[in-house]
């Protein structure tokens, strides 16, 4: 690594007094070079690669190529990158890192193409590149973000990255922290990345890419002929090359003598000759003149380079050859091009799994080349551990026995919450840091390794197994250092207030000494910009309090550093450490309450109003507390849910509680009081207004229906109704048939019991007939029905069926205005019988009960009454129950038009209006 | 839903799976599958549902457990055995996948390893903080020669889990050492639902419960591997994993259509576990995804979203501990990573179809439905938004229209219909069924015949009435 001037004088002054402060910014320069280097793999195969070089100077080449390439390191204060390249391979190489988006650009980034021949206008690089051969090319990054980065080729780079041309970039927040609130004590670095040997031969011995290529038509058909010729059932791309150079023209190339395009000539001719499938007019026009064809064959490639790069077919190949002679080189490098051609990755299969640019080597503890890190991590410290996957294949590296890793960034972005788990799965060109936070050791135990493997299962080395993608975490033995070593526990703080609100309570860390000897020239400092920020001790070993103070700050978080230094030893390790301190400053709560009005309609007598609600909301920050929402003393009526903190609250109307003799036609006031002591905006008063209007005809509130048929036991049926308001009425219709052997009309029997008191008020009997329609009342007594329930038991006395309706009627006329108005009649036809009303808006009940049991399925009512219960039992009885309203004083005739040929009785009667 | 209704509702289940058994898989297997859920100590030691029919995993309970390495075959659908080397428990026949290993949170729980194999052979519980004892030293942990290893840990932490073999994990997983570690929530009851929960969060209440164990393998390093285990029986077959390329995919060790074979069927001996999720309406069905391989798989539901609440057994939460799964998510696949695991709460209400997939007649009123489930009068949860909406296409005739083995002959809910004769069959209740598949579509074969591999339906059986 090399840093500029300019870096280097900033790292001077770190060092000297720890002055660095946010607002500078400086750069940091690497000269690295793309060059060509090899791997032996643990089973003996060596694998040719690219690598980068990391040279102290640019174009020095003192470097070494390796792979992974060095890794890239951008010091904390830092916030430009800067790589100049020097390319050294036979094709055009960049640099990219994915996720740092302060890139500079250049003017042609995006136009980097070929700007002719076969490809022309075809994008080969994502950003500009350093040419081949010897070019350079620099690339800049400004704003250089904290976090794991890969860097890797952009350029043709389902080859090049195979090749490995990638490497990791990191940066930190500052030396103990990796993101923001991410505090760690070390770091491990796994990269994982694949070898297809296949590809690297083929790229290494020119053989990898795309298969014949022609720039004319001509050229085409020569190819063709040639090639249907000679070998028209095979098809290796160069087995026409092979026969085109036969022994003597090969000796002659080699040697680099005689009159090459002759032998060609001849050799071409040779072979050709007798072939009936090519077109002899071309091939003697192109081929058979020397002059020609050295023209032709010199089109494609003039400027090849002399090493073997690419093949677009023998011709190119063999003007490869031609030219090399005619520049008189000394002996040229033939290379006959091999069968195994790979033209593309897409069919690459990765035989060696590499960990930081080594496949394990199977041998299990010392000697193993997976162990990380070789001096060991310190029992209970936490380890960031930074994995990221160069390879084309997805990896799972899965920790074995250490417990959850936590996950706290993907891409070099920060998780809003950190993930545990053992494992992760990473696809191509993805980056992880997970803090590991390193087990305690064993009594005994000296060190202790913990597996990270692939569970993708890249576990082999080609063929062998006990290899490939596996690494061993290493956790040592705390090695007291021989110096004094700084030691800061914690190294976050975070501190809560409200605004204008009272300092949070101080808290604390620790300075300590993980080292030999005294630590000395301790000190403890807040970094300039954080007034709010306070320290007090820190001198030496122990603890330090740390104090926010809120005083005239606005809402918003506020974050400060304190730096921790030991100066007073050359030795002294660890120093300096960052304490993070973020202050959270919230507005004051506010109590809002919406709306501060309710109102409810009701009608006297009627059902209760549906509740409603108001939200008790905080219109500041922090929190809301200590809510109390209370009903203001003198409205029973009226009641809430808790009202405890924010959210809705729910207000309950009850007119069964309201004050003995209220008036319809009035509006009752209440009231509803929320506070919280101390809060701005306390108290709040919602008003509630309850309007209250007048029943405007009897209300049926409830109702319930009940048919008993077959048999002729005295079994009754009975209606349960609950939720019965005071005042209320019950109204039973009821009808049952003749039992065919008792005389007389057959009474149904209604039975009086607990403090209910049942009455019957119309009777339409048929004593030849021998049933009965009925209609009783019972009126709820003062005090209520015990446990808010009634059961009304309607039956026959041994009739056949039967059937009654019930209702619960409201906002009725009382039975003091009694007799209420009733009447019946037995009809030999349609039923049907008038009533003459007392008062207006009265509610008229009736039962039919035909004795004759005509089939009702198709039935008209008179005047606009509303069926309650149709009841037919074929042989037995028929049965009507309905209500009409009454809305005027005067006669009403009530029952049905149809059907005709019934034996009814009907009665009915008037419920009044008040 | 009263007792008897409770009994029709499981004969129901039943009946469905030999139906549909019978039916895609012919007269070959009929006659054995009516001979199915016989012994089965094996592979299932434990209640697998409640009263009312309600389904939790296959599997065995611990907390000791005793596995033993061992050779055999299993079948996939198109007709094919493969050579695997599985884990039987105690000296049961071998099984793949490995036995379901239920636990509870806070058990010590101790694995006893046998291996009748000529090579040694290991367990890793990922997730888990083991101690192993006895065999010798190996790469990820202690393995089992000719004497058994015994791995110990504590299961402290509810979820789902794989395990999976330790030593050359490369052959020995694809040769069938897999499996799913359960350890249930403290307070969990098989017999009392109330208590059937995934975590210890108040969301991951669950109404049915399975498994879904993805793998696959490739059927030419597994005839590889039994060509050199039958030339030299003592010697560790020499394979080249890194061309691995599948063509068998499995759900909890069977290709489809075993996929809807009854639990212990006799046909498959090797591969007692199905694959058949069914569920009613409105009712919580947790999925657990286990990789069981080396391939990852994107698990693709259909009828729903899921609501991802955990991942490889810790809840996706801001704050762990805390009461929910905040940070979960719906999707409708879930990648399932190898030797990873995903929980995920199913639903379907019919809900938003935009139709009444009861088919309730316009106008039609809701109170004869009181009895059913809500107080309401609408079906289990059915979408008040659509009651009473019409189907939206007008049927075919009979002539015009080719019958799928799956239809009822109604696209109602709980409402089978007359069929021609030979017809249908596979739905006498009236259920809805999905599929449930690989969203990688070249993995639902069976080595190149389709359908196949990794598929199974969900059936959303109608409340009984």
């Amino acid at each position: 690594m090399n840093y500029s001037k300019i870096k280097i004088a900033a790292q001077l002054l770190v060092a000297g007094a720890f002055l660095i402060t946010a607002g500078q910014s400086y750069g940091v320069t690497y000269n690295l070079r793309a060059g060509v280097t090899s791997k032996t793999m643990p089973d003996g195969t060596v694998v040719p690669m690219w690598g980068f070089a990391d040279d102290t100077t640019a174009g020095a080449g003192l470097g070494t190529v390796v792979v992974p390439g060095p890794a890239l390191t951008v010091p904390p204060g830092d916030t430009t990158l800067t790589i100049n390249l020097n390319n050294t391979l036979p094709e055009d190489v960049s640099i990219v890192i994915p996720g740092q988006y302060g890139f500079v650009r250049t003017a042609n980034e995006s136009v980097d193409n070929d700007s002719a021949g076969p490809y022309a206008g075809r994008v080969k690089s994502l950003v500009h590149v350093a040419p081949a051969l010897g070019g350079n090319a620099a690339y800049t990054w400004n704003g250089i973000k904290p976090g794991t980065f890969l860097y890797h080729s952009g350029s043709h780079a389902a080859v090049q990255v195979q090749m490995g041309l990638y490497g990791a970039m990191t940066a930190v927040v500052d030396a103990s922290h990796a993101y923001p609130g991410v505090a760690f004590d070390s770091s491990v670095t796994l990269l994982f990345s694949e070898i297809d040997p296949d590809v690297h031969a083929a790229v290494a011995g020119a053989t990898y890419g795309p298969g014949p290529s022609f720039q004319d038509a001509e050229l085409a058909a020569v190819s063709a002929s040639i090639y249907d010729g000679l070998h028209a059932a095979t098809d290796p791309t160069y087995a026409y090359l092979y026969s085109l150079l036969d022994p003597d023209l090969q000796a002659s190339l080699l040697a680099g003598t005689g009159d090459h395009a002759a032998l060609v000539s001849t050799a071409i001719s040779e072979l050709l000759g007798g072939s009936s499938i090519y077109n002899p007019d071309v091939m003697l026009d192109s081929m058979l003149s020397a002059a020609t064809m050295d023209a032709l064959w010199s089109a494609p490639e003039v400027n090849q380079p002399t090493s073997p790069v690419l093949n677009n077919g023998f011709m190119v190949r063999l003007n490869r050859l031609l030219l090399t002679d005619a520049l008189a080189t000394a002996s040229p490098a033939v290379v006959l091009p091999p069968v195994n051609t790979m033209t593309s990755t897409i069919r690459s299969y990765a035989q060696y799994f590499l960990v930081n640019g080594e496949a394990y080597n199977g041998i299990i503890g010392a000697g193993g080349n997976n162990i990380f890190p070789s001096a060991g991590l310190l029992p209970g410290s936490r380890v960031l551990l930074r994995m990221l996957n160069a390879g084309m294949d997805s990896h799972v590296p899965t920790l074995q026995n250490g417990g959850d890793l936590q996950f706290v960034a993907e891409d070099g972005q920060l998780a809003p919450y950190p993930r545990n788990s053992y494992s992760v799965f990473m696809a191509a060109l993805k980056t992880v840091d997970a803090i590991f936070v390193a087990p305690a050791l064993p009594v005994g135990v000296a060190s202790q390794l913990y597996a990270v493997s692939d569970r993708r299962l890249g576990l082999v080395n080609g063929t062998m197994p006990l290899g490939g993608m596996l690494a061993y975490l290493n956790v040592g033995a705390a090695v007291v250092p021989v110096n004094p070593m700084l030691v800061v526990s914690p190294l976050n703080l975070s501190f809560t207030a409200t605004v204008g609100g009272a300092n949070p309570a101080n808290q604390t860390f620790n300075i300590s000494n993980g080292g030999s000897g005294a630590l000395s020239g301790v000190s403890a400092t807040v970094v300039t910009g954080s007034p709010w920020l306070t320290t007090s001790g820190g001198a030496g070993v122990g603890p330090v309090t740390v104090s926010a103070t809120v005083g005239a700050l606005a809402a918003g978080t506020y974050n400060g550093t304190i730096s921790v230094a030991a100066t007073g030893d050359t030795g002294v390790t660890g120093s300096p450490k960052t304490v993070s301190v973020s202050f959270v400053v919230v507005a004051a709560p506010v109590l809002v309450v919406a709306p501060t009005s309710l109102t409810f309609n009701a009608a006297l007598g009627g059902l209760n109003p549906a509740s409603q609600t108001f939200d008790i909301s905080n219109g500041g920050g922090g929190t809301l507390s200590g809510v109390t929402t209370t009903v203001v003393t003198g409205s029973p009526w009226l009641t809430t849910s808790a009202g405890a903190g924010a959210g809705p609250v729910t207000v309950s109307v009850n007119l069964a509680s309201l004050p003995v003799g209220t008036q319809p036609g009035t509006t009752v006031p209440g009231a509803i009081t929320v506070s919280a002591a101390g809060v701005t905006g306390s108290p709040q008063t919602v008003n509630v207004s309850l309007n209250l209007a007048a029943l405007s005809t009897p209300l049926i509130v409830a109702i319930d229906t009940q048919i008993n048929t077959g048999g002729n036991a005295n079994v009754g049926t009975t209606h349960v109704m609950t939720g019965i308001p005071a005042g209320a009425l019950l109204v039973l219709t009821t009808q049952n048939q003749y039992d065919g052997v008792t005389a007389g009309e057959q009474d149904c029997n209604v039975t009086s019991g607990g403090n209910l008191t049942w009455t019957r008020r119309v009777d339409a009997g048929s004593t030849s007939h021998g049933g009965s329609a009925e209609i009783w009342t019972a009126p709820i007594p003062a005090g209520g029905v015990t446990g808010g329930t009634v059961t009304v038991l309607s039956r026959w006395g041994t009739a056949r069926a039967q059937s009654s309706v019930c209702y619960v009627v409201t906002g009725q006329g009382g039975f003091a205005a009694l007799p209420v108005a009733a009447n019946t009649a037995n009809n030999q036809s349609a039923p049907s019988v008038s009533i003459t009303t007392t008062r207006a808006n009265s509610l008229l009940f009736g039962v039919t009960s035909d004795y004759n049991h005509i089939d009702g399925s198709t039935r008209t009512y008179l005047d606009t009454a509303t069926e309650r219960l149709y009841f037919n039992q074929p042989g037995v009885t028929t049965a009507y129950h309905f209500t009409a309203p009454a809305a005027t004083i005067g006669s009403y005739t009530e029952g049905l038009t149809a059907p005709t040929g019934q034996s009814a009785g009907t009665a009915v009667m008037e419920v009044r209006h008040p | 839903m009263s007792a008897n209704t409770q009994r029709d509702s499981q004969q129901k289940r039943t009946n469905v799976k030999s139906t549909i058994l019978k039916l895609w898989t012919g007269s070959l297997l009929s006659g054995l599958v009516l001979m199915a859920g016989g012994a089965r100590a094996e592979w299932l030691n434990q209640t697998t549902a409640d009263a009312l029919g309600n389904h939790l995993v296959d599997g065995v309970t611990g907390p000791a457990f005793t596995l033993t390495a061992k050779e055999g075959h299993i079948s996939t659908a198109e007709g094919s055995a493969v050579y695997i080397w599985g884990l039987a428990t105690n000296s049961g026949p071998t099984q793949y996948p490995g036995p379901t290993l239920i636990v509870n949170q806070g058990d010590q729980v101790t694995v006893t390893l046998n291996n009748t194999l000529p090579f040694p052979v290991s367990l890793v519980f990922p997730g888990q903080v083991v101690s192993a004892s006895g065999g010798s030293p190996g790469l990820l942990t202690q393995e089992a020669t000719t004497g058994p290893v015994t791995y110990t840990f504590i299961a402290s932490q509810p979820g789902t889990y794989a395990y999976n073999s330790g030593t050359r994990q490369d052959l020995q997983i694809e040769m069938g050492m897999t499996g799913a570690l359960i350890v249930r929530p403290a307070g969990f009851s098989p017999s009392n639902k109330a208590t059937w929960k995934g975590y210890n969060t108040t969301d991951s209440a669950f109404d049915q419960e399975f498994l879904f164990l993805l793998t696959e393998m490739d059927p030419n390093i597994h005839a590889d591997v039994e060509h050199q285990m039958l030339a030299n029986p003592t010697a560790s077959p020499v394979i080249d994993t890194t061309t691995h390329f599948a063509n068998y995919w499995f759900i909890n060790g069977r290709t489809a259509p075993d996929t809807m074979m009854i639990p212990g069927s006799k046909a498959l001996p090797a591969q007692p576990y199905d694959a058949f999720p069914m569920m009613h309406p409105n009712q919580n069905l947790l999925m657990r995804m286990v990789g069981g391989a080396r391939d990852p798989h994107p698990f693709h539901h259909h009828a729903n979203h899921a609501r991802n609440i955990a991942r490889n057994g810790r809840v996706l939460q801001s704050t762990p501990g805390g009461p929910t799964a905040d940070l979960s998510y719906l999707t409708f696949t879930i990648p399932t990573y190898p030797g990873e695991t995903t929980d995920a709460i199913f639903t379907w209400t019919g809900a938003g179809l935009g139709w009444d997939m009861y088919g309730h007649a316009p106008g039609s009123p809701t109170t004869p439905y009181n009895a059913v489930t809500n107080p309401d009068g609408l079906r289990a949860n059915e979408d008040p938004h659509d009651h009473g909406k019409p189907f939206p296409v007008v049927l075919p005739t009979e002539q015009d229209v080719d019958f799928g083995k799956w239809y009822g002959g109604s696209p109602f809910l709980g409402t089978p219909a007359p069929l021609p004769p030979n017809i249908g069959g596979f739905d006498p209740t009236g259920a809805f069924l999905y599929m449930w598949h690989s969203h990688a579509e070249r993995e639902i074969v069976n080595n190149n015949v389709f359908p196949g591999g990794m598929l199974t339906m969900l059936l959303i059986e109608p409340w009984a009435n």
